[in-house]
């Protein structure tokens, strides 16, 4: 072993502010998630999945666009409604909505059980809540860019394209609310439902299968009840699938696009005060798991 | 301005089922370096949870820097630095961005988080790999992080539990100096557990000894080279000699028998008269040994 000593330390004594925000606490843990969820600093490999699951959701919007772009205004103005209308766009994106929180969501939670650096976090003044809260923000902000962006690109586009940009504003300015808050609560219900389940496990696979399993089921039950039954659209009630997706398209609007049929075809859903229940009772439940599992275990 | 004492434990009791975790443990720890020894399930970890407020005691109360440890946890969290003894470091994370994060996550800005990774890497010896993953780090190196980690918001006192586990002989020696350089250089208080009782003398000023959830023992080391020291000297001749000059010289001396004679040594000076006087009488020390248990003794003795 080698004799020599480190004299110089490089040390200093730190006088600087040390701050007991929460707000500092939670932000950090939420950054350093994402980015850790995104695949930032990691390998490419890592970065596949959501980078392609955004891409996904973004493709309705650029296929629609570029049609406008290559017919020319003259013609698309001609058709008898848009090509993709915001309301059914969430249809199309669906399957890339539950991936993002089947396989991304996992991710930030998970790995912090898995190599335990949760008793790590613990051990510093975080508290469990601002950790819950932090994975929440890190999970929710990459999936507000999949459900929120691809129409907001969308609506932008239609804009841009639009003969009278100022007036397609004026006559779509409803729109533009229904889009944020119908992002904002698709992306909560699934962000909260991945981490109610990513919670009670430490391994993703595990989280993941969990996910699709629940979702899969669901729609079955649903099924069964709608046909067998024969409840009718309130049976989609728990079909959690769709739940807050009907929801945000009720908030944005179901007008019918060109297309009537595959994945664009009208979905009789259930009313918007049932559905508004549903999803606040899937929150608070979502809430309730997390708080069970994230509370001090010798409190 | 005068530190308060890192730690007073006063009446601590938990149990866990049928298990005495800890059995009204009382002690004051506030020298630079502390050992906290005892076998595994001695309850050492349980005192250090306790001290970070993550366990509820059932009787009793824990101050750590002035503050009770369970009422205002986050605040003793804050100015204090842990290291667990278990893995519990990210592997996709480098050194210095987790050391970052958890600045951050201690209330220092983005700015001086950046700084302060950079420095306390530095002070463990980890600059160089800063940027390596930690998935890619040797034992030794983790342990180091761990302890990178714990200093990177300036803590008054830093816990660390049991950091020479695992490691071999070249990195347990290496992460010894590192944590004598905190409490030493850096003037951070540490306290140290550890079931090996060499680590604890070779870093510490100070021995907590716990067995079945109890104090056994609690003692300063450094003070051991302060206190008289007494040695049994026997000799191959007659030492009759020997003591009379030994006397001459100032040194308090017992004759046990022709042989043997019981030497008290106050200073280093008394151990050169020592030796010097044997060799100028000619009488041929045959054995030179602690007269009494020796602190070795006395540990393994309160370790059960």
């Amino acid at each position: 072993m080698s004799a020599a000593k480190i004299h110089d330390v490089r040390y200093r004594p730190y006088d600087g502010e040390v701050t007991g925000s929460s707000r500092r606490a939670i932000i950090s843990m939420a950054r350093w998630s994402a980015l850790r969820a995104l695949g930032v600093r990691r390998p490419w490999t890592a970065k596949i999945v959501p980078v392609g699951l955004a891409f996904i959701a973004l493709g309705p919007a650029i296929t629609a666009l570029g049609v406008k772009a290559l017919l020319g205004t003259q013609v698309t103005q001609k058709l008898p409604g848009d090509l993709v209308p915001y309301g059914p766009y969430y249809q199309l994106i669906g399957f890339a909505i539950l991936a993002y929180a089947a396989i991304v969501i996992p991710e930030t939670i998970c790995p912090d059980r898995r190599s335990r650096v949760l008793d790590l976090y613990l051990s510093t003044a975080l508290s469990p809540r601002e950790y819950v809260l932090g994975k929440i923000f890190a999970s929710l902000t990459p999936l507000l860019a999949v459900t929120t962006l691809p129409l907001a690109f969308l609506y932008v586009g239609n804009v841009f394209f639009a003969t009278y940009p100022l007036a397609y504003v004026q006559d779509h300015l409803r729109e533009i609310p229904a889009i944020l808050g119908g992002g904002l609560l698709i992306a909560l219900v699934y962000t909260l439902l991945g981490l109610a389940i990513a919670s009670l496990t430490s391994r993703r696979a595990f989280a993941s299968v969990g996910f699709i399993l629940l979702m899969i089921i669901s729609t079955l039950i649903s099924g069964v009840l709608r046909h067998a039954a024969n409840l009718g659209p309130n049976s989609r009630l728990i079909n959690l699938q769709g739940l807050p997706i009907w929801l945000a398209q009720k908030m944005i609007g179901e007008s019918p696009g060109i297309i009537k049929d595959g994945p664009l075809k009208h979905v009789d859903t259930p009313d918007v005060g049932l559905l508004i229940l549903m999803n606040a009772i899937l929150i608070v439940v979502c809430v309730g798991v997390l708080v069970l599992r994230y509370r001090r275990s010798d409190a | 301005m005068e530190q308060p004492t890192a730690i007073e434990v006063r009446g601590a009791s938990r149990r866990y089922g049928s298990i005495q975790a800890l059995d009204n443990v009382t002690l004051t720890i506030d020298a630079p370096a502390t050992g906290l020894l005892g076998q595994n399930g001695a309850g050492k970890s349980t005192l250090m949870k306790a001290i970070l407020g993550l366990v509820r005691l059932d009787a009793g109360e824990v101050q750590v820097l002035g503050h009770d440890a369970r009422r205002d946890g986050e605040q003793v969290r804050r100015r204090i630095g842990y290291a667990p003894e278990h893995e519990c470091l990210p592997p996709e994370l480098t050194a210095a961005d987790l050391c970052r994060h958890l600045a951050e996550l201690r209330g220092l800005s983005r700015a001086d988080a950046i700084r302060r990774a950079s420095e306390v890497l530095f002070a463990v010896g980890l600059e160089e790999e800063r940027s390596r993953v930690i998935g890619s780090f040797s034992l030794g190196m983790r342990q180091r992080v761990k302890i990178a980690q714990a200093l990177v918001h300036a803590p008054e006192l830093i816990i660390l539990d049991e950091p020479t586990n695992g490691l071999d002989p070249a990195q347990r020696a290496e992460m010894l100096d590192v944590i004598r350089r905190v409490s030493r250089d850096l003037n951070v208080r540490v306290l140290i557990s550890s079931h090996i009782l060499d680590d604890i003398r070779r870093t510490c000023d100070a021995v907590v000894v716990m067995r079945n959830g109890a104090v056994t023992l609690a003692r300063p080391l450094a003070a051991e080279a302060d206190e008289a020291d007494v040695l049994r000297a026997e000799t191959v001749a007659d030492s009759a000699p020997f003591v009379a000059a030994m006397t001459v010289a100032g040194l308090d001396c017992t004759v046990l028998d022709t042989t043997t004679t019981r030497v008290v040594i106050r200073s280093e000076r008394d151990r050169d008269v020592l030796r010097d006087t044997a060799a100028s009488t000619g009488v041929g020390l045959r054995r030179l040994h602690r007269d009494g248990p020796s602190i070795e003794d006395e540990l393994l003795e309160a370790i059960g």
